[in-house]
């Protein structure tokens, strides 16, 4: 009865297109006064701050804010004129290309649509002035900005971490392998798929421009060492890590690389701090819906309804992946994340999974749904930037969104593949 | 002249907002530094940081593009969008209203409840909802006046 009070205006009003913020703070609203008329709506503005007022949430707006600065201070140009004279002299190099440096920036920046925005728009015009199509390169682009969110560090992980009480830094290294297997998947795709377009190599670098294009990269390539090794060795906490990997990526774009002005600068923090905005009124919003998901035991009725399906835990495994699928095609992952994650927890012990396995399952389906029709935002950057139809983007993208799949698979059914790491590293 | 006072206010949001988060930033990298490179950490700091934190939020706020559903008001006509924009924008305000006047007590509340290591009283925290849900309403107000820069839209993840 809650949950319909709750989550029925919640529905009807986010899909007719009211802010998600708002959705959120009226139907709470609306069940608050119904259910429990005698609590003081005070609880709403106090809820809302305490929501936000939050040490690891912090890490968001760091993380956003370093990425927003690899791009201003030309970083994302470094990184792909080193993975050029790496591998640009193989079948698919410049697809190759593209993947490396997305799985660089994905070591400082934490965002999918802002990694895709930035390695997209310099290298899917390369890709197309040497011969690819625009939708395959697009595809790539789209596909490969995937790795950000999922190799440390993570704007969703965080988010996940904090809503359902785990560990930031144990999330970060779960990403880890599931992100390497991503990038292998999507560098054997892109090679096979390569040879059947008949694409033309270029010629292979030589030894010194590969050791100079190294030595020019280097500090750009310290970055992702610097944030991610800090963060696992306990230097520094995940939210010190975000502000390291900020200063540090503007010193280098202000000392060694120099190509940055004030008014980039200026520009990235207020981009950063308009996209943390975004997300943290929702959250301050989420948390009073979730405050009311637990006074109400909203969460555990639901959960007793699903343990009394009686299904096994691998058919309920594969239903949660359909469901975050298709909620993936509509919603935001950020926005999917607050609102279904306090619903969800209690389920888990039914599930048979860790809390962080299932966080790293449930992000990777709402990544794959950035790639997906009919909200997929992932899909609109790159076709833009490609200047083609989402339909090419979509079409060349559906072996890479294979490799997806099957990585989703293996994070759903074989727990090592996220708790292996995690594990040895916390240990002893 | 209009024009120009929305622009400038529009301005002075973004560089407040801008301001904040390079001090989050500043206070939290100067954290690691005093640890390490002077041996003393700085007590203040994780409540400093969070306070800012707050207060960038509420006022960035109303410049940010916020997270929605856009499939179906995409598909309206400019006159029907139109007026579902203002529909939703009147449920804004309104629930931006109720933010307001229910924050009012917990200022008076916490005014004698203080920061542990900083030392300013707890209705500060408060007063950024007071602050950033009016500048909000009034940017959303100001958006049917004269819209911000489409370019400026953005998703998050």
């Amino acid at each position: 009865m809650s949950l319909l009070l709750l989550l029925g205006p919640l529905l009807v009003l986010s899909l007719i297109g009211v802010p998600l913020v708002f959705a959120l703070l009226a139907s709470s609203l609306i069940t608050l006064v119904i259910t429990s008329p005698s609590t003081p709506l005070e609880v709403v503005p106090q809820l809302f701050v305490q929501g936000m007022d939050n040490f690891p949430l912090l890490a968001i707006a760091l993380f956003f804010l370093a990425g927003e600065l690899m791009v201003a201070c030309g970083i994302t140009e470094r990184l792909l004129t080193f993975a050029q004279s790496l591998v640009g002299h193989l079948r698919s190099g410049l697809a190759q290309v593209g993947i490396i440096a997305s799985f660089l920036m994905a070591g400082v920046s934490g965002s999918a649509v802002a990694d895709a925005a930035a390695v997209g728009s310099i290298l899917i015009q390369s890709m197309k002035k040497a011969g690819y199509p625009a939708g395959f390169a697009a595809a790539l682009v789209e596909t490969a900005s995937i790795l950000g969110p999922i190799i440390p560090p993570s704007i969703p992980f965080i988010i996940y971490a904090v809503l359902s009480g785990t560990s930031v830094g144990a999330m970060f290294m779960a990403g880890v392998i599931p992100g390497i297997m991503i990038a292998i998947g999507l560098a054997l795709v892109a090679r096979y798929r390569c040879k059947d377009l008949g694409i033309v190599t270029m010629p292979r670098a030589s030894r010194q421009v590969v050791l100079s294009e190294t030595g020019r990269a280097s500090f750009a390539l310290l970055a992702p060492v610097i944030v991610v090794g800090g963060i696992r060795g306990g230097i520094f906490t995940p939210t010190e890590g975000g502000a390291i990997a900020a200063v540090y990526v503007l010193v280098i774009g202000l000392f060694v690389y120099r190509g940055v002005r004030f008014g980039e600068i200026f520009g990235s923090l207020v981009r950063a701090a308009h996209g943390t905005a975004s997300v943290m009124v929702v959250l301050g919003a989420s948390s009073i819906f979730a405050w009311i998901i637990a006074d109400q035991g909203i969460s555990r009725q639901f959960a007793n309804f699903i343990g009394g399906l009686g299904a096994d835990p691998w058919v309920l495994v594969l239903l949660f992946n359909l469901l975050y699928l298709a909620v993936g095609m509509f919603l935001d992952p950020i926005a999917a994340l607050i609102i279904l994650v306090p619903i969800m927890m209690p389920l888990l012990p039914k599930l048979g999974q860790d809390p962080i396995q299932f966080g790293v399952m449930i992000v990777l389906n709402l990544m794959i749904g950035l790639c997906t029709p009919p909200v997929g935002y992932l899909i609109f950057i790159t076709a833009n930037l490609g200047k083609i139809s989402t339909t090419e983007v979509i079409k060349h993208s559906l072996p890479f969104i294979g490799v997806l799949m099957v990585v989703l698979l293996l994070v759903s059914y074989v727990p090592a593949v996220t708790l292996w790491l995690p594990s040895i590293l916390a240990g002893h | 002249m209009l024009t120009g006072s929305v622009v400038w206010f529009r301005r002075l949001l973004d560089a407040a907002a801008a301001l904040l988060l390079a001090a989050v930033t500043g206070v939290t990298f100067v954290r690691v530094v005093a640890r390490y490179g002077f041996g003393h950490g700085m007590p203040w700091s994780e409540e400093a940081t969070r306070f800012l934190f707050v207060w960038l939020i509420m006022i960035a706020a109303a410049r940010a593009a916020h997270l929605r559903v856009d499939l179906l008001t995409d598909m309206l006509r400019p006159r029907a969008r139109l007026r579902a924009e203002i529909v939703f924008a009147a449920l804004g305000i309104g629930l931006l209203g109720f933010l307001i006047w229910k924050d009012l007590p917990l200022i008076e509340l916490t005014s004698g409840d203080y920061y542990t290591a900083l030392g300013i009283s707890i209705e500060y925290l408060y007063w950024s909802v007071v602050a950033g849900c009016g500048l909000w309403i009034i940017s959303i107000l100001l958006a049917f006046y004269l819209p911000p820069d489409p370019d400026e839209e953005m998703s998050t993840s």
